[in-house]
């Protein structure tokens, strides 16, 4: 079964392949709605990310006896994202959406933890999000009588400026809400952390990203970067627009971020942690300059790769021990060694150190900061990032450093090859990413040429141009290992008689032996000193949930209300129901 | 250029070194003992690795100090240590302040990955709160950075030197930033009040417990190295770099006694504390040296 529809899933990367940029389909339905897919390259770039991802999910999936069904609901869902992405007009974006949702909404109901009140808050936020999109999507069309985004797109300038507000900010709600910027994330973290472990990483790495490619479709096609400079204004070298939206990331960033270093369950940390990072690129999406694109686009492929992995690599670590939290795990690094080299890759990717792609990808956001002269922007996205290590450490720590936290887990052995096989994968393309940041600049040059942009200057496989300075990842890379080799030479030539310590209680622990019951396991003590920092405290102690929880509530009682109008009396259901529609006459009439 | 890169790592490690052991020394006579001799930590060092080391926790264990040794030694090689020769300054053009950012904490991740792997909490203990310092040790740091960065109109620190001079030194004409920056170097050289990870006679040493021999000694120089290029990166972007080995030594001594005075009279903050003193006054003030760059500069 599953070599079917991995074969299945290779077919449209070959297709697409073979097409090159050059499809376009379009299918007539009645004289005014015309079905179309085009190959811009924007929607080619998250056409590939998509499909790739699900090509190494589905692998990694083999080791698992999942039913036929689960692999037709997710290649529906393949590709519905496909349908998304080359659409040409607005009914087939939203016919893709739409079947998004409910096959997602099928596989995450597959999962054995998943609660019906979750399942309730993905759907209810689909919906949501679906129709604002659908609300933007009408008003559109009333004022350019067509569905085909080219078209919309030319009308545009035309329309008056509130309806041009609505209309983004209605994209932008939906797009937010995929996105799960903070305050419309209230669905993100309970959905990720209880849908089934391999298909989190699809949630992640590419259906959040959907939310991205709407953004960019929005403001770089249809509104245009240079419409939205028109419309707002500028405020110092980027736009107004830029630098709002850049707030509502970085304040994404920052609290998802020390929300995330205080969670016990790996899955939820690493669920605040793509939200964190989808911050940072809703941050720079608005500038509407080059690097502000290119950094988005950048940080969308390495957020993509890095959660793929993670959640990959923590998929197989619960499949293999039944524990996901971290103060059930610890002391796996010597059972499964690639595992645990490949999670420190990503960590590495993660909290943006060089020479991995991480970094590259952070460079160039940050440059985009400095180029438009945001630098308390910038400062926001530095300060997440210096916060991020903490939770870096806490998912290599807690999982595969310390102690064993039961006996079961002394005894496991190394996960399944074909969990390990994507993620060598995406390691590998990560550690590609970091030594040849410039390969990205080819790809990224079209749809800075598609969005009206400048294009950014390319001098070489191994370097990354950007507005204020440079820098040599292939040369980095290279020094780095050099180094490292030469360190590891040099110090294994010294001689000493150290004895690999087989007892993990032989420590130094202040004069006394530690025992089975003591507990050495510090992967619960992460985060706890947040908690006594005032900045920190007041944003962890703060919570979505009670603000919907309150709108959920007052629902209730106004529909109480009206259930009262209908069901007490039945004199007074004829009145209202009389009295609603002699309304309606008199309208009519006047 | 190899045999610049080893001429610089025996310039950093001596510096380094004899830093150390004055900040030993000058620590000493304040608190009025005796003190070490400055050449002490030299020794230290050669003797440890002559040691045979207690016990080894697999090769993770055996990495985190090389990949730490790594960051530091590529660290150094970045940054620019002359203003006006051309000594490594085909290697140091290959980076720029963001990736000399992002590298201070590529080793400080292997140290944790050792320590974590040696498995005792104690250590744990001291890397979890040395992360969690973090978060408000380099906010002024990063503050006083991105003014240079916007200020030069360029990450290149080579850049950064030349600018400073014809418009005059940083240090004068940006003095909001260079405070931030040096409270933050404060704590960068584990000096008190920021001294928490460290933290001796309270966490029973802190995340250097488990280390013993070659691995103690190869941290202790990586320690030296390190020290040495944080120094120089600051002489280069508020001070114009250093034209000579006399004026480097010069003007990176100056804030490296600057730093241990400020260090020893205070005393050491708890992590929370520490990290809400700097999230206020220090913040605030390069914040302020900040926005005269951005909006009046």
């Amino acid at each position: 079964m599953n070599s079917i529809f991995l074969l299945l899933n290779l077919l449209p990367i070959l297709f697409l392949y073979q097409f090159g940029g050059a499809l376009h389909v379009s299918l007539p339905l009645t004289s005014e709605f015309t079905l179309s897919l085009i190959q811009t390259p924007l929607g080619t770039f998250f056409a590939y990310l998509s499909l790739i991802s699900f090509l190494l999910v589905t692998i990694a999936q083999k080791s698992k006896k999942l039913a036929c069904n689960y692999y037709v609901l997710q290649f529906l869902l393949s590709m519905a994202m496909l349908a998304i992405v080359l659409a040409g007009d607005f009914i087939t974006f939203f016919i893709g959406w739409e079947i998004m949702t409910w096959s997602s909404y099928f596989l995450i109901s597959k999962s054995n933890s998943i609660d019906i009140k979750s399942l309730q808050k993905y759907i209810l936020f689909s919906l949501a999000s679906a129709f604002s999109l659908i609300a933007g999507i009408v008003i559109a069309y009333s004022f350019a009588h067509s569905f085909d985004f080219s078209v919309i797109s030319n009308s545009f300038k035309d329309m008056p400026f509130n309806i041009k507000v609505a209309l983004i900010v209605l994209f932008s709600l939906s797009f937010f809400t995929k996105a799960g910027v903070i305050g419309l994330h209230y669905w993100v973290v309970d959905t990720y952390s209880k849908a089934p472990n391999l298909f989190s990483s699809i949630l992640s790495a590419v259906m959040s990203k959907m939310g991205i490619y709407g953004l960019f479709l929005v403001y770089g096609n249809i509104v245009g970067y240079q419409e939205l400079k028109m419309m707002f204004g500028t405020i110092l070298n980027g736009t107004d627009f830029g630098y709002v939206l850049a707030w509502i990331g970085v304040a994404t960033s920052i609290i998802a971020t020390f929300k995330a270093i205080t969670q016990d369950e790996v899955k939820r940390l690493l669920a605040y942690s793509s939200i964190a990072q989808l911050g940072y690129i809703i941050a720079v999406i608005g500038f509407g300059t080059t690097y502000g694109v290119a950094g988005a686009m950048y940080h969308t492929l390495i957020h993509t790769i890095i959660k793929l992995l993670l959640f990959i690599n923590v998929a197989a670590i619960v499949a293999q021990t039944g524990k996901n939290r971290f103060s059930q795990l610890g002391g796996l690094i010597y059972r499964t060694p690639v595992s645990f080299v490949m999670l420190l890759i990503g960590i590495i990717g993660l909290a943006g150190m060089p020479p991995l792609g991480g970094f590259a990808s952070k460079f160039m956001m940050y440059n985009a900061a400095i180029d438009t002269k945001f630098a308390l922007i910038l400062i926001g996205m530095l300060f997440s990032g210096a916060a991020s290590f903490l939770y870096c450490y806490k998912l290599v720590y807690g999982i595969y450093l310390g102690h064993p936290t039961s006996k079961n887990l002394e005894t496991t052995k190394e996960v399944p090859i074909s969990y390990l096989i994507p993620q060598i994968i995406l390691a590998l393309l990560l550690v590609l990413a970091g030594t040849f940041p410039g390969a990205f600049i080819k790809i990224i040059n079209p749809i800075l040429v598609e969005f009206s942009l400048s294009t950014i200057p390319y001098s070489g496989l191994g370097v990354m141009n950007s507005a204020v300075g440079s820098f040599n990842g292939f040369f980095i890379m290279s020094a780095f290992v050099v180094f490292f080799v030469l360190i590891l030479l040099l110090i294994t030539r010294i001689k000493s008689k150290a004895k690999n310590n087989l007892n993990r209680f032989d420590i130094s622990y202040c004069g006394e032996v530690p025992t089975q019951d003591t507990s050495l396991h510090f992967g619960f003590g992460f985060g706890t000193d947040l908690y006594r920092i005032k900045f920190v405290n007041a944003i962890l102690k703060r919570s979505s949930s009670s603000f919907y929880e309150s709108l959920a509530t007052q629902t209730k009682k106004t529909s109480e209300l009206f259930s009262r109008m209908y069901y007490g009396n039945i004199h007074n259901t004829m009145i209202i129901i009389l009295l609603f529609f002699s309304t309606l006459f008199f309208i009519g009439v006047n | 250029m190899i045999f610049q890169i080893i001429l610089l790592i025996m310039l950093a490690y001596v510096v380094g070194f004899i830093y150390f052991g004055l900040y030993r020394n000058i620590t000493a006579r304040i608190q009025g003992r005796y003190g070490p001799t400055v050449y002490q930590s030299f020794y230290d060092s050669i003797k440890l690795f002559s040691k045979n080391n207690t016990v080894s926790y697999g090769w993770m264990f055996y990495l985190g100090p090389v990949i730490m040794a790594t960051g530091a030694v590529l660290t150094l090689v970045l940054v620019p240590v002359f203003s006006d020769s051309d000594f490594l300054r085909s290697v140091t053009s290959q980076g720029n302040l963001f990736v000399l950012l992002y590298l201070m904490v590529l080793g400080p991740l292997g140290n944790a990955l050792a320590v974590g792997t040696g498995g005792n909490p104690f250590g744990v203990m001291g890397v979890v709160r040395g992360l969690t310092r973090l978060i408000g040790l380099e906010l002024p740091f990063y503050i006083a950075v991105v003014g240079l960065i916007i200020a030069a109109n360029s990450s290149d620190i080579v850049h950064i030197i030349d600018v400073q001079k014809t418009a005059g030194l940083n240090i004068i004409n940006h003095p909001l930033l260079f405070i931030g920056a040096m409270i933050s170097m404060v704590g960068f050289f584990g000096a008190s009040p920021f001294d928490i990870p460290g933290a001796p006679q309270e966490v029973y040493s802190g995340p250097r417990t488990e280390f013993s021999g070659k691995f103690l000694a190869l941290l202790m120089s990586q320690g030296s190295l390190f020290a040495f290029a944080k120094l120089v990166l600051i002489v280069d972007l508020f001070l114009g770099g250093a034209d000579s080995l006399v004026m480097l030594v010069l003007k990176t001594f100056t804030i490296f006694v600057a730093i241990i005075f400020i260090g020893i009279v205070y005393g050491r903050y708890k992590v929370e504390q520490a990290v809400d003193f700097l999230m206020k006054l220090p913040t605030l003030i390069a914040v302020l040296g900040l926005a005269r760059i951005v909006w009046f500069g």
